[in-house]
């Protein structure tokens, strides 16, 4: 079955990309857990070289962001670029005060993790704090003295993944797309379903609900990706 | 109409109370100060000059001169070289905004306005098409935070519905905009026209067109938005600006 091997196909990706994000996740707990002083956010420079070695391939950003550590700066060592050349390094804009002032705590890629304890992929979405683009963010959450200070992450761009799965989509022989549990559109197949649209049909958008594949009237079927909030939507072509 | 046309008219004619139109020169004063477009140090006209441009009386100038000393905006000196002068609050953006206003020509700012009324427009239209119910809850949460300026509000605002939109590109744009006319556009200096201007019950009705899906409803209401403070500016630029 075709969409079967697209769901499994994005679920592989999905979790090399959590894999990454992990590899920092437990880098930066190690470097909290080694300080012995309260920690400050320039405890967490000496991630930077693994944050940038983590980029590349479909990574386009990475990296570790904290709450305000106890100098009142979030410890922050992301970074976003490919290559050398485009590398750049997350400015955050801190100052409530400021017009630009970014709220990390309403920032579901970092908000849900610190909340829930959990990791989280947000997206579709456009990501106009970082590098401007249209992103899928996958987040874990850091801890330090046991309690969740902060995330660890790795972006793909929308673009990057819809090539990425272009083959495994056209070899489904049917009409398809990846979604996400909203039914916002990442990835389709057809001009009707064009990224960042969104599902509209209620019996598909509650399929989406639900964590095991179904069959629906009309030749529907919707496949879920184990343990990641996407899904593939096949369209019988008959 | 044409009845009790009397007792109408006597309402409409009856003497403006000067106290309330010190309030006014101060108020204008204040802002202009506050905003910038009156910068530190500067000499403001003579008290018959501003009471000539203002369309007040001396009274009523000197009376706002007397507040605006009291609150430390104006400094009058006596003598030779004196009269009165801005005493600006120590503003990080003040400056910069006066100068910007002062060297935008009106096609200029014509030209820059049309465009943003074409990516905020373009913007709500698409947002109306693509958003969920948890995007109409986060656009709306940004009009919950009451308390910010006004150009705050609205950079928060178009910006996420743009997100809501998808469009990194039209996001993009709505940045770009809030730095360059954001402060100016939406400054609280300008004098509102009446029950026109105002931008919070806009917000409101643009959501609730989002909301409902209504795509052309949210992109006319966004540019009737736009259309409004961009009226506002230029006559503030017409009335203030020029001599």
């Amino acid at each position: 079955m075709g969409q079967t091997t697209l769901a499994g196909h994005v679920t592989a990706l999905a979790e090399q990309v959590f894999a990454t994000a992990d590899a920092l996740r437990r880098d930066a707990e190690e470097i909290f857990a080694a300080v012995d002083h309260p920690i400050i956010s320039a405890d967490l420079t000496p991630l930077r070289p693994r944050v940038i070695a983590a980029l590349g391939g479909l990574i386009t950003g990475a990296g570790v962001i904290t709450v305000p550590l106890t100098d009142d700066l979030p410890g922050l060592e992301w970074w976003m670029g490919t290559g050398p050349e485009q590398r750049s390094r997350l400015v955050l804009d801190v100052d409530p005060d400021s017009d630009t002032f970014v709220d990390l705590a309403r920032l579901p890629w970092f908000a849900v993790p610190r909340e829930t304890g959990r990791r989280h992929v947000t997206g579709p979405y456009v990501d106009y704090v970082c590098a401007e683009e249209y992103t899928l963010t996958f987040t874990v959450p850091v801890r330090a003295g046991g309690e969740v200070t902060g995330i660890a992450g790795a972006d793909v761009t929308v673009g990057d993944l819809e090539r990425t799965l272009r083959p495994a989509m056209r070899a489904a022989h049917a009409t398809v797309a990846l979604v996400n549990t909203q039914g916002r559109i990442i990835a389709g197949s057809t001009a009707r379903h064009v990224t960042g649209s969104l599902i509209r049909d209620p019996q598909i958008r509650a399929a989406l609900g639900v964590r095991t594949a179904q069959a629906l009237p009309g030749g529907v079927r919707v496949d879920p990706c184990p343990a990641l909030p996407l899904a593939v939507i096949t369209w019988d072509r008959a | 109409m044409g009845t009790d046309r009397t007792s109408t008219s006597a309402r409409v004619f009856t003497p403006l109370d000067p106290h309330s139109r010190a309030e006014t020169v101060v108020r204008r004063l204040t802002d202009a100060i506050t905003f910038g477009l009156l910068t530190d140090a500067e000499q403001l006209p003579s008290e018959a000059d501003l009471a000539a441009q203002l369309g007040v009386s001396r009274v009523t100038v000197r009376e706002a001169l007397v507040t605006l000393r009291q609150q430390n905006l104006v400094e009058t000196r006596r003598g030779r070289g004196g009269g009165s002068f801005v005493r600006a609050p120590a503003a990080g953006h003040a400056p910069s905004l006066r100068a910007r206003l002062a060297a935008m020509s009106l096609p200029q700012l014509r030209d820059t306005a049309d465009h943003y009324a074409a990516i905020a427009g373009a913007a709500a239209r698409l947002a109306a098409q693509r958003a969920d119910t948890d995007d109409v809850r986060r656009i709306r949460e940004e009009l919950d935070a009451r308390g910010r300026p006004l150009h705050r509000v609205e950079r928060a605002f178009h910006l996420e519905v743009a997100a809501v939109a998808q469009s990194a590109r039209l996001a993009h744009e709505e940045v770009a905009f809030a730095a360059e006319l954001g402060t100016l556009l939406w400054s609280p200096i300008v004098p509102a026209d009446g029950d026109a201007f105002d931008p919070h019950a806009d917000h409101t009705r643009i959501v609730d067109a989002i909301a409902a899906g209504d795509d052309d409803r949210a992109r006319r209401l966004t540019e009737d938005h736009v259309a409004r403070a961009v009226e506002r500016l230029v006559n503030l630029h017409l009335t203030l600006v020029d001599p």
